[in-house]
């Protein structure tokens, strides 16, 4: 039987601190995706006109909601991974973020005959775009996560999430610089379910790995 | 070691009227703790214990006196390891007993199928700890036995046999700073040990 008494001598005696959670897992999620993504793009190309679409008012959301699901997602992460904290305002960004994603849907939608909604939707490359953004964003997530194990979190599902979507959305805006389908009938779908797709696998990894 | 032993074991009184006292203790000990102030930092767990046992006999008190004592250890293995997560411009209970709720959940979690007396109806018939060590927990006991041989004699040599950290190296072949890392990453192992609740 060990007494607490003696537990206490014992972790008394380890004097080695702790590694903070910060700045590590921003360079171990943000590496990989810009790596890969880099890679990514150097095989498929950058859109020549990328320049003109960042001018543009309905582009220009291919990469405004994707980073500010990343800016969020981080920060939830890091808010979470402190024990105590209650971090609503980042639950209430990403929920934003979903609601000018579904808004956008629809605007696009109401200007769009009904026939076309389903050639619109499906554009040419959904494989790609769902392959390369939760291909990127799952080395992020899993360079984050072998971090973020460092932190205290007591929702270890969430935490999983909001790293999960965080690294989406940088995926999504790094594979936005390649690809040139601008309606966002296709975007904010296809974008959307691979950033929620890394999310989900996320929080079924962080309930395993964040476990306190 | 020469730790400074805070022994105020008088549960209620603990959680009652030294209270706002006690909250800048806490935050002052861990603050030297964060510098390397050992005797601080043994001080500062031992004054949370008693808190922490009155915590877990108040919110888990159908369970056993052994088992309890459990989740105590296991809270103060997980404050230590995971005391860099408190800022030190934040007040350090909140940050505690947030770590404490999660641990009694996950262990009335884990124990729920073994633990199936309607607790509220015996709670008055179970005898107040007659007989049992409060200071004592089985656990750890028995995780310390799965451990591989190094970081179980480490963990032995350390807690029973009171060594100190300068001459645990010497003790088994290791640069001191290489017995600092060995003895961190022995908690470590015995904390994910907890956890699996193997």
């Amino acid at each position: 039987m060990m007494k607490t008494e003696d537990l206490i001598a014992l972790l008394a005696t380890d004097t080695r601190p702790g590694r903070a959670v910060l700045p590590d897992v921003l360079l171990a999620a943000f590496g990989p995706i810009l790596i890969t993504g880099s890679v990514l793009l150097m095989v498929l190309g950058v859109r020549p006109d990328l320049i003109d679409t960042f001018t543009s008012p309905i582009t220009i959301w291919k990469w405004l909601l994707p980073g500010l699901m990343v800016a969020a997602g981080l920060h939830l992460a890091l808010a979470l991974s402190r024990p105590e904290s209650r971090p609503q305002k980042a639950w209430l960004v990403i929920l934003m973020v979903a609601v000018l994603g579904a808004g956008l849907f629809t605007i696009r939608a109401v200007f769009l005959p009904p026939v076309d909604w389903i050639a619109a939707i499906r554009g040419q490359t959904i494989f790609v775009c769902l392959a390369s953004i939760s291909g990127i964003g799952l080395t992020g997530l899993f360079g984050g996560l072998a971090i973020l194990r460092r932190g205290a979190t007591t929702r270890p599902g969430l935490s999983g999430l909001a790293l999960g979507l965080g690294s989406g959305g940088a995926a999504a805006a790094l594979y936005a610089l390649y690809c040139n389908e601008d309606d966002p009938m296709f975007f904010v779908t296809w974008y959307g379910a691979a950033i929620l797709a890394v999310g989900l696998i996320g929080a079924i990894s962080g309930r395993r790995l964040l476990k306190m | 070691m020469t730790a400074v032993r805070v022994t105020n074991r008088c549960d209620g009184r603990i959680a009652g009227s030294n209270m706002t006292e006690n909250r800048d203790d806490w935050a002052h000990l861990l603050r030297a703790a964060n510098r390397g102030d050992t005797p601080a930092y043994a001080a500062f767990l031992a004054a949370l214990a008693p808190v922490l046992r009155g915590i877990v006999r108040a919110r888990a008190g159908g369970i056993d006196a052994a088992l309890r004592e459990d989740i105590v250890q296991e809270v103060l293995l997980t404050v230590h390891l995971k005391r860099h997560t408190w800022a030190e411009d934040r007040p350090v209970r909140p940050w505690v007993y947030a770590i404490t709720r999660y641990k009694i959940v996950d262990a009335l979690r884990r124990n729920g199928r073994d633990i199936t007396l309607p607790v509220e109806d015996f709670a008055d018939i179970i005898p107040a700890e007659a007989g049992t060590d409060p200071f004592a927990a089985r656990d750890t006991e028995r995780m310390l036995d799965q451990l591989d041989d190094r970081s179980r004699n480490i963990l032995r040599a350390v807690a029973y046999e009171g060594t100190k950290l300068a001459d645990l190296g010497s003790r088994f072949g290791l640069s001191q700073g290489a017995a600092r890392v060995a003895l961190h990453r022995a908690m470590g192992k015995l904390s994910a040990l907890r956890r699996t609740g193997q």
